[in-house]
């Protein structure tokens, strides 16, 4: 939100759900991103993948046990962040509210979900299995859908593809695919 | 306070109205009155920082984000006056005035469901049932959110605060008496605005310490007051006095300290705390929501004190 940056398009990044969601039953899932990540000014766009660590906060990337959650909102999004420093580290404000916390739908719901964060440079066919990329070091990449290197029963998967990849009404490249949870080995690791 | 035949009378007719095509607005207004005004009774961020109305023509619209938004004024520092001889001309400032975002989130109680023929049951008001407990986290919830911001905004115990260069965060030595709670009130006018404290917030048990005050200590007929009734909100050393039971979050012998609301920054509300109330067949379902949003836009009018 500077007018000395590039300014940001709100369709750029995000999850379209076209089937299963919204009602009252939705399984949806809110937590901060990890501390570690928070103080680190880490970027998460919307239509990311997480999962939840064991402190119960969210860390980009598929996980071996832990159902993948496809994040709604991103860390710059207005209900959830409002930087008080500029990048000079001078005051602006400090924030009462928001306080950081991201939402997202839960890979073991029944959703057809249409996101904008994967890897493009991959073919995806309807049936594939899809995982989220992850480093053992989170890194600005992780997060992202793609269907390379996924086996079945030792690679996390978080998805099915169900239409396939391509632009979407805003113009934005995305992938849809259906929400399917099913654990990697547990010899698993990013 | 109602009797019980009153209450259930009440009871009753919440339900028909429930139940009624077209009636079950007024039964969710009945609600939400009740529950509004709860809110305003109980929470310490709502005192300290009362909530403005805001509305969407005062949203100020951004090209990257379709949330809510609204951006503050803030008062502009200026060079300060010198004296000059005859003859010379002032320097120039060019007037810029900073602002600030203040961006909004939801709070949302947990939605309960119950079967209304369970309900009937009960001798108790049963808007009292559907509110009293998803008010009190929900006012937890956002007393939390204030207390994190302001212990960022007061800076580390006993060193200077970034943005005044003097400490907000001071411990003092001697337990609470008289010399230590007025040497706590000289925390926040040393800084560079000298605003003075407004507010003070405490909790239950810090409170009780004042109780101990003599005569000599306290003053007058006030000492006997308050051991013999106990501590009221009120007006003492030139301050309102907040008192909680949330220990969890105001610790014992400390002190939080606020200017007046218009030097710290701003709380909006968007969405009023509202009770969603739905009746299917036999089973009431309902949950309470608001849409707030705050920042401290001024740090000098934050102050805490640890008394040890």
């Amino acid at each position: 939100m500077s007018l000395s940056s590039p300014p940001g398009l709100l369709t750029e990044h995000g999850l379209d759900v076209k089937k299963g969601w919204f009602d009252m039953a939705s399984l949806d899932y809110s937590a901060k991103l990890a501390a570690s990540l928070r103080s680190a000014n880490f970027l998460l766009k919307r239509g990311r993948t997480v999962h939840v660590d064991t402190n119960g906060e969210f860390v980009p990337g598929a996980h071996k046990t832990c159902p993948a959650i496809f994040l709604l909102n991103g860390t710059d999004d207005a209900d959830v962040n409002n930087p008080g420093t500029t990048a000079a580290g001078n005051f602006m404000h400090i924030a009462v509210a928001p306080t950081g916390k991201l939402s997202g739908l839960v890979a073991t719901g029944g959703y057809e979900i249409s996101t904008t964060e994967f890897v493009t440079g991959q073919t995806y066919n309807p049936g594939d299995l899809l995982t989220a990329t992850r480093t053992a070091t989170p890194a600005a990449t992780d997060g992202r859908l793609t269907n390379e290197s996924v086996t079945q029963y030792v690679t996390p998967v978080v998805g099915v593809v169900s239409s396939g990849a391509g632009k979407n009404h805003h113009g934005i490249q995305a992938l849809s695919f259906w929400c399917v949870w099913l654990p990697g080995a547990t010899n698993w690791a990013p | 306070m109602p009797t019980e035949q009153e209450v259930q009378l009440l009871n009753e007719t919440l339900f028909e109205q429930l139940d009624t095509p077209g009636m079950q607005k007024q039964a969710i207004d009945a609600v939400n009155d009740f529950t509004r005004t709860k809110m305003r009774e109980d929470g310490f961020y709502r005192r300290i920082m009362p909530p403005l109305t805001i509305t969407n023509d005062e949203l100020d619209r951004q090209v990257d984000t379709d949330k809510p938004v609204k951006i503050v004024d803030k008062e502009p520092d200026s060079p300060a006056a010198v004296s000059i001889p005859f003859a010379t001309l002032p320097t120039n400032f060019y007037i810029r005035g900073p602002r600030y975002r203040v961006m909004f989130d939801r709070i949302v109680s947990p939605r309960a469901v119950k079967d209304v023929d369970e309900l009937r049951t009960y001798v108790i008001d049963i808007r009292q049932v559907l509110s009293d407990n998803m008010i009190k986290d929900m006012l937890a919830e956002e007393d939390s959110k204030f207390i994190q911001a302001m212990d960022v905004a007061v800076g580390p115990l006993n060193a200077a605060n970034p943005l005044s260069e003097v400490p907000q965060n001071v411990e003092i030595n001697g337990g609470i008496t008289r010399e230590t709670l007025v040497d706590s009130l000289k925390v926040m006018p040393k800084t560079p605005s000298h605003f003075e404290v407004e507010t003070c917030l405490v909790n239950n048990i810090t409170i009780k310490e004042l109780l101990k005050f003599g005569r000599e200590e306290m003053g007058g007929d006030f000492s006997q007051d308050i051991i013999k009734n106990g501590w009221a909100e009120t007006n003492f050393l030139n301050c309102r006095w907040i008192v909680t039971i949330k220990r969890d979050l105001v610790e014992d012998d400390v002190m939080y300290q606020f200017a007046s609301p218009k030097f710290i920054g701003k709380n909006y509300e968007l969405e009023p705390t509202t009770m969603y109330i739905r009746r299917e067949a036999y089973m009431l379902e309902y949950f309470a929501y608001n849409t707030q949003g705050g920042s401290f836009g001024h740090t000098n009018g934050l102050a805490k004190v640890k008394f040890v």
